[in-house]
């Protein structure tokens, strides 16, 4: 059983949190990817993302930027699972 | 080097080998570009720097790197026990060229510190260790960290525009290498967080029979539900064997 949250596009939100591509990409390795920054960056952009895991990461990351400052998670997952 | 010698023409076109100024300024600072290649620790090469400051920017006669994160004044390199103590006092008043040079301008110089009205707290306790003159330049500034090279001179007046443009050759250096120790923090740290969540991810591939994606999509959904980070959501669980839920 698998959901879509609402929220930013990773797009959006890369705009939005104000980060470099260097500071998202060390977010992102920091949780696990392992694409490269040209990837990431064509990834947050919408450009051939291959499937919701990548999306995922990047989304994490932006998203621990926001919670860094207090927010909440603004940038929308795929497929996320429920618990079992 | 006294403010007159700083100021005069004569003076500065030799540095103390008897060299062309500029020329020892070029050694100098191509010395540090290669010590930047090589492997220095960074410590040792901002020690280098502000060795380097006092030796070659005409007028300096104390050097120091100021950082400042949140309300936290450190120095990680000085000549001088004093630097220490004037970014004391930098944190104990909360102004100071240091703190104007990082947190707003590029370059912050006052002449006279016994009529500088834009500190007084702390051009007063300044002066009152014998400092008369100082010349900051901002090194990087960030959301909450700032740092900057700040040279002392002991007599007013003691900074021309040749230690304006000098300085700021050596606080690019600083710069430079302080943005190396900052990435490798950085990545140090990523390391540390890879590691935790690769291991989170295996108790819960293992607990629930999941892949490592679905694992990652578990840790995903911790961390919204309790609104804090992959790696504290990871770490709690290598730590107690739990999944933070809302509920935990």
């Amino acid at each position: 059983m698998s959901g879509t949250s609402a929220g930013f596009s990773l797009s959006d939100g890369w705009d939005l949190s104000g980060l470099t591509l260097a500071q998202l990409w060390l977010r992102y390795l920091a949780i696990g990817g392992s694409a490269s920054k040209a990837q990431v960056a064509a990834y947050a952009r919408g450009l051939g993302c291959p499937d919701s895991y990548e999306h995922n990461m990047i989304a994490q990351a932006i998203n621990e930027h926001f919670l860094d400052r207090g927010e909440d998670h603004p940038v929308g997952y795929r497929e996320i699972p429920s618990v079992p | 080097m006294t403010a007159a010698d700083s100021r005069d023409p004569a003076r500065q076109a030799l540095d103390s080998t008897g060299q062309p100024a500029e020329a020892g300024v070029a050694r100098q600072l191509s010395e540090l570009a290669r010590e930047m290649q090589a492997d220095t620790t960074n410590e040792a090469l901002l020690h280098r720097i502000v060795a380097a400051a006092v030796t070659e920017v005409p007028g300096a006669r104390y050097a120091g790197i100021t950082l400042v994160t949140g309300k936290n004044v450190s120095t990680p390199a000085a000549t001088d026990e004093l630097v220490e103590r004037i970014g004391q006092i930098q944190y104990e008043t909360g102004q100071g060229p240091c703190l104007d040079a990082a947190a707003c301008h590029e370059t912050v110089l006052s002449d006279d510190l016994r009529t500088e009205a834009r500190w007084p707290r702390f051009a007063r306790q300044t002066v009152d260790l014998g400092v008369l003159s100082m010349l900051s330049f901002q090194l990087f500034a960030g959301t909450e960290t700032f740092g900057a090279l700040n040279l002392y001179a002991t007599s007013a007046a003691a900074f021309g525009p040749d230690s304006e443009s000098i300085g700021v050759l050596l606080a690019s250096h600083a710069a430079l290498a302080m943005a190396a120790a900052r990435t490798q923090e950085g990545l140090l740290a990523a390391m540390d967080s890879r590691d935790l969540i690769g291991q989170a991810k295996g108790i819960l591939s293992e607990r629930y029979k999941v892949t490592g994606v679905q694992a990652f999509g578990l840790l995903v959904v911790s961390s919204q539900n309790v609104n804090r980070k992959l790696r504290e959501v990871a770490e709690h669980l290598v730590a107690t064997g739990e999944l933070l839920t809302s509920s935990s």
